[in-house]
């Protein structure tokens, strides 16, 4: 059998580049018990260069998780408890008067990190939440007439907490477009839980050692950037999006009234970035279908709008996304 | 006295000649008018029917009856003069009269004047003189003053109903078809369409679409891809009509857990094939690999070799029709129930 040369030189560098996928999946198994799908997450939000938002009840270790992720990568960790009072500068930083220099001085702000936890993003005002989701974006931060590049790698993972709506304010449906995943949380299973008590009981708690830098993180990027994907794929992840927009025209009309709106051309671009890292997981140079419908649910699943028809028939975004993967012909 | 006596010989002679005349003339022409009934309430309707009954020979110039008779009888309508044929050379003449009347009392019809004409000779005959009496409803005064009665309403005919009625059925029609273009046109479907042809098995269809794909000579002309997609696309069909996999929109890994733990069991030799022949595909698709020409022609044999392998035979309606009418009904047909269809043997 003769292979191309080019993916077989990809799948022989992904092979020797991939092998702290490993590891830092082992050191963090170490620490987090379960939760294996949010592990996963973690490393394609981190490959990808796309942040986070996570839903789940507290307790499920989503903390522990990233700082554990940051400990591994040797990176800067910063968590930031969102509050109804919390202000911008609180977050970016600020100028503030030096009466030794006789002049403003610049004071960073948490943000300043390499891995940021936004706990409890919906309980800040939205002018926080833009500042926040500005820096996201742009990564940079001008604070009076100075500019700043966030360091990289910079991965921002914020938390939403589903049970509590009183004081909240809900994130836009364009500022929750900007994350690339959203990861739902579930609870440990019974074994995984009888091990975290037993873990707790006996106050042993094993650390994660760093076996990464963040430059290692940059070069996998890099590499994750060449890992091929071909043009069916490419039409298959269009289908898939153009089934949130436009159901009835691709054999869905029961979901027609379902969706106000559809997923952006962003969850395209997310689709293929979230699979290429997932590839790279697998330690494959190309992407197949398996990559698409493994990070589906994570991509799709905050940007399709329900309607109130939907909302008063128990119909989730779930629902749909399975249901359009049921439907779209695979290639 | 000779002479008296021989005249009223004469007169008798000439008188007896007379009655037996005017009695034979009697015998042949009959006149009547009759009425149903010769009491009627006031307004009531009924028929006075007159009949002239003769020999076939003169002609008859029936009376024109006005449309009243005397002051206070109407003559609402008539029928037309109907002849009957009767024993010998008898006929009669008949026409009716429907008539009312609004005026209480007494009311005669005088006798009704037939018109007879011979060759040369015209004579007349009537009818009987008829009386009508026509009674006022009786009225009960101690019961005191009553509420106008409501006309009746004549009874409806068919040809006043038809129109209605057909109306009614076009209407039904015309609501029938619109909501069944409107079903249609939401199903996307045209509104007229020909019956489906019967379903051909899956079998027959993956292997016609392989020797397509065999005669293209897809990969010998560098369309390699093409291929293997075609390839895959006929085995995924094959398996979607064949197992009930909804192949074409599951992936590889999902097909193969589908085909081993699902309601379907394939053959560990299938299984391996078809599992070979969709991850060389995927290779060939997704990861730009080009395999060597062994490769190429082992992975259409094997798919005519899956397809084989697993078929179930099913005989088109002709063909059945055919053996019917050869074996004239003598198949043993066996259905295996550890299967999900029918297997026929013969």
């Amino acid at each position: 059998m003769n292979q191309s040369v080019d993916i077989k030189e990809l799948n022989e560098r992904i092979q020797q580049e991939s092998s702290f996928v490993d590891m830092i999946t082992m050191e963090m198994n170490k620490v987090i018990v379960g939760q294996k799908h949010l592990v996963d997450s973690l490393l394609i939000g981190l490959l990808s260069d796309g942040h986070i938002l996570l839903e789940g009840v507290p307790g499920l270790a989503k903390t522990l998780a990233i700082n554990t992720l940051s400990h591994i990568v040797a990176a800067k960790f910063a968590r930031i408890q969102f509050t109804p009072d919390l202000l911008p500068a609180d977050l970016l930083g600020t100028m503030i008067y030096s009466q030794k220099n006789e002049e403003f001085m610049v004071k960073k702000g948490p943000i300043f990190t390499n891995f940021v936890l936004a706990d409890e993003i919906n309980r800040a005002p939205a002018k926080v939440q833009s500042a926040l989701l500005e820096a996201m974006q742009e990564r940079q931060i001008t604070i009076g007439d100075h500019t700043y590049k966030l360091e990289e790698p910079f991965l921002v993972m914020a938390t939403q907490n589903p049970i509590e709506q009183e004081g909240t304010y809900p994130l836009p449906e364009a500022q929750v477009d900007r994350f690339m995943l959203k990861v739902v949380l579930d609870y440990p299973k019974k074994d995984e839980e009888r091990m975290i008590i037993q873990q707790n009981l006996l106050k042993k708690f094993p650390e994660a050692s760093p076996i990464l830098k963040p430059e290692d993180i940059i070069r996998a990027r890099d590499i994750v950037k060449d890992v091929y994907i071909d043009e069916k794929i490419q039409k298959y992840i269009v289908d898939i999006v153009y089934s949130t927009r436009e159901p009835a025209e691709h054999g869905l009309p029961k979901y027609a009234e379902m969706i106000t709106y559809g997923a952006s051309p962003r969850a395209s671009i997310s689709l293929a970035q979230a699979a290429k890292s997932y590839a790279f997981i697998k330690r494959r140079g190309y992407v197949i279908p398996e990559d698409i419908r493994a990070v589906s649910h994570d991509v799709l699943r905050h940007r399709i709008g329900l309607s109130y028809e939907a909302e008063a028939n128990n119909l989730t975004s779930e629902e749909i996304i399975s249901e359009i993967l049921n439907t779209v012909e695979v290639p | 006295m000779n002479v008296t006596r021989t005249m009223k010989h004469i007169t008798f002679v000439l008188a007896l000649l007379l009655i037996v005349a005017s009695g034979v003339q009697a015998q042949e022409i009959k006149a009547r008018a009759t009425l149903d009934r010769d009491t009627i309430l006031l307004g009531d309707q009924i028929h006075l029917n007159l009949e002239l009954e003769q020999n076939i020979g003169p002609k008859i110039q029936f009376p024109q009856i006005p449309d009243s008779i005397g002051k206070s009888i109407e003559v609402l309508q008539r029928t037309p003069i109907d002849t009957i044929k009767m024993e010998g050379r008898r006929i009669m003449l008949r026409q009716d009269f429907l008539i009312t009347a609004f005026d209480s009392g007494p009311h005669p019809i005088p006798p009704v004047w037939f018109k007879l004409k011979y060759d040369q000779l015209t004579d007349s005959v009537h009818t009987n003189s008829l009386s009508l009496f026509v009674q006022v409803p009786k009225v009960d005064l101690k019961k005191g003053p009553a509420d106008i009665k409501k006309p009746f309403d004549a009874p409806v005919t068919l040809k006043e109903i038809a129109p209605w009625l057909f109306g009614g059925i076009l209407i039904l029609a015309i609501i029938f078809l619109l909501i069944y273009a409107i079903r249609r046109r939401k199903k996307k479907l045209p509104l007229f369409q020909k019956p489906p042809k019967p379903k051909e098995p899956p079998y027959r269809v993956a292997l016609r679409k392989l020797d397509e794909i065999k005669e293209q000579k897809l990969w010998q002309h560098d369309h390699v891809k093409e291929y293997y997609s075609r390839i895959t696309d006929t085995l995924r069909e094959y398996l979607e009509g064949r197992f009930d996999v909804t192949a074409m929109e599951k992936t590889t890994d999902e097909i193969m857990v589908a085909l081993k733990y699902d309601t379907v069991k394939l053959d560990e030799k299938s299984y391996k094939q078809l599992k070979e022949i969709l991850e060389l595909a995927d290779l060939v698709k997704f990861a730009k690999f080009i395999p060597v020409e062994d490769d190429n022609q082992m992975t259409l044999a094997n798919a005519y070799f899956f397809v084989n392998q697993t078929k179930i035979e099913e005989k088109s309606p002709e063909e059945e029709e055919e053996e019917n009418d050869e074996d004239n009904g003598d198949e043993e047909i066996t259905i295996d129930l550890s299967d999900k269809k029918g297997r026929r043997k013969s």
